[in-house]
């Protein structure tokens, strides 16, 4: 588990990470999204102990990282995949990093398997492709078999079936109960491979919620609701208008927001009208991220869930 | 998938974990063999030259002044003076190298403790500069007698103790410059610091007729290493020298944890 108190973090005038609160569980996927800039990175590094926040506090498990006597199993990291000698092999990289937490070389041959990098592992790192990079550092976040893992835009770079890959090991990995906090600009991928989101911009919290709230949440999710005859029609936006979020009528449709499809289904039956059709139409992960991001740009104001 | 096979421990490690990482660290990668190989390679023609250049002094002073034998150490003090950049290259790699790749940020990773990094770094290049410094003296000290003919004096006693100072002195020297490298970050900027204080700096006012300025040439770490190896009294006894080198490493070592644990990485 990862938690955060009011983790704050200033460049001279520029805050990058604002007061930030934060608890990321064990057991689940849990995506990191915000626009370039909004402190993604910054707070990951201060997770670690790499930058020290200006206030606040980054906690692994109750405890600063660096306090952890064997922090590699503790944490498993991938921030910078080209935080490595661009001259020394991957394998010796990987050596040089086990013998640092009294890792056994033995897990240093595991963990280049199960990255594929088996052929390659004589190269130097710095020949690497950015592909092969990602998975040199996805190698280096597993060698401790730690119990959280962290990987800052991981596919960035990999072809589809690397994609396919990180996101197997990412949900195989929470599946064992270990916490798994990912950055990503994929929102697709996001899609499909977290549980839970959390959203910041400019430093600040905007959303912390299970993806498929942020999904149903968001504006762009509706109900689709096709009556043939125009009276019902009537009826039941005038039942909706109370309750929903908003209601529009487009031929023989009614588009309603801010209400789930069985609520209309049975307030529909209620009054019974004769439906054509009921459908759920689901706002992309995209199109929810772009809503929460641009309101926090305009208004500059963190929502939780 | 990624669950291991194997237990890893959870018992800290402690310093020891992070120094076997900076000598696995040190020794893979080319540069650390590279430098060996200069400094070497560097001594060697060193040590020729200056024992041809001894023999011909030697040959050709004015008839009645009648010189002794050079003692072959002598050589390799000359030499080390020198090379002793080469050796400073050698102690700054392993922390210019990490900050120009970024690779620091792994190690800070690795081992969040942060002075412990810096302790590593100096405990493995401690023994090994050491060891360097006897190998060059003795390339030096070989070649030299060999150039120098019938003028070299090889009594191993004076050799011995001519390797011992050489290599003591490469070692301070080098943990100095390990200590700064941490401070200046980049590999030209250290490497321009060591120039001038270790070699540079100490041999221009080491010459000068101004009291103040010998006294500051002794004080400075080339300055006190020049003094420490060729035995001179003045200013400083040698043990003294010695002393203030010491201090210069202790100081330089301890500038690097500071400046390692205040920074973000």
């Amino acid at each position: 588990m990862i938690s955060l108190e009011g983790l704050t973090k200033t460049y001279g005038e520029t805050t990058a990470v604002d007061a930030l609160d934060l608890t990321v569980a064990a057991g689940r996927v849990t995506g990191f999204l915000g626009p370039n800039g909004a402190g993604k990175s910054t707070t990951m590094r201060m997770i670690l102990g790499l930058d020290a926040p200006t206030s606040g506090i980054a906690l692994v498990d109750g405890r600063p990282y660096a306090d952890w006597p064997v922090p590699l199993r503790k944490v498993g990291a991938l921030l910078d995949a080209k935080a490595l000698h661009p001259r020394r092999s991957a394998r010796n990289h990987l050596i040089a990093m086990a013998r640092s937490n009294g890792i056994p070389v033995s897990r240093v041959d595991e963990v280049i398997s199960i990255v594929g990098l088996a052929t390659v592992e004589k190269k130097r790192a710095g020949q690497y492709s950015l592909g092969m990079g990602q998975r040199l550092g996805i190698a280096g976040a597993l060698l401790g078999d730690p119990e959280i893992l962290m990987f800052d835009e991981p596919v960035n770079g990999l072809d589809p079936d690397g994609v396919r890959w990180v996101r197997d090991l990412m949900r195989s990995l929470a599946a064992e109960g270990r916490t798994v906090f990912v950055s990503s600009h994929l929102m697709s991928e996001m899609q499909l491979t977290a549980d839970q989101l959390v959203v910041i911009g400019r430093g600040r919290l905007i959303a912390d919620s299970p993806i498929s709230t942020v999904i149903a949440g968001s504006s762009r999710s509706s109900v689709h609701v096709r009556i043939p005859v125009t009276a019902d029609r009537a009826v039941l936006r005038d039942r909706l208008a109370g309750e929903a979020d908003g209601v529009e009528s487009t031929g023989d449709e009614l588009i309603v927001t801010g209400v789930p499809a069985e609520r209309v289904g049975d307030l529909a039956h209620e009054l019974g009208i004769r439906l054509h059709e009921l459908r759920t139409k689901q706002a992309s992960l995209e199109e929810a991220y772009l809503e929460l991001t641009a309101s926090s740009v305009e208004y500059g104001v963190a929502v939780a869930s | 998938m990624s669950t291991a096979t194997i237990t890893v421990q959870q018992r800290s490690t402690g310093p020891a974990g992070a120094i076997a990482s900076e000598w696995t660290k040190l020794w893979t990668v080319r540069s650390t063999w590279l430098n060996l190989v200069a400094g070497a390679a560097l001594t060697g023609l060193l040590g020729i030259q200056f024992g041809f250049s001894t023999a011909y002094d030697n040959a050709h002073r004015p008839p009645g002044d009648v010189p002794g034998q050079s003692a072959v150490g002598g050589v390799g003090v000359s030499a080390v003076i020198i090379m002793q950049v080469v050796v400073a290259a050698f102690a700054m790699l392993p922390v210019t190298s990490e900050y120009s790749s970024g690779s620091i940020r792994s190690t800070v990773q690795w081992t969040p403790i942060r002075r412990n990094i810096v302790l590593a770094k100096a405990a493995v290049l401690a023994p090994v500069l050491f060891g360097y410094g006897l190998l060059v003296g003795l390339l030096a000290a070989v070649s030299g007698g060999l150039a120098m003919g019938h003028w070299a004096d090889w009594s191993v006693d004076t050799l011995a103790v001519d390797l011992l100072s050489i290599a003591t002195y490469l070692m301070l020297a080098g943990l100095f410059t390990a200590g700064i490298a941490f401070l200046i970050r980049s590999t030209a900027g250290t490497l321009t610091a060591a120039f001038l204080l270790l070699l540079m700096i100490p041999l221009m006012l080491g010459e000068s007729s101004i009291r103040a300025l010998v006294w500051v040439s002794a004080l400075l770490p080339g300055g006190a290493g020049q003094n420490f190896l060729s035995g001179n009294t003045d200013p400083l006894p040698p043990t003294l020298s010695l002393v203030v080198l010491v201090l210069w490493s202790v100081a330089g070592l301890w500038i690097g944890v500071k400046v390692l644990c205040r920074r973000d990485a």
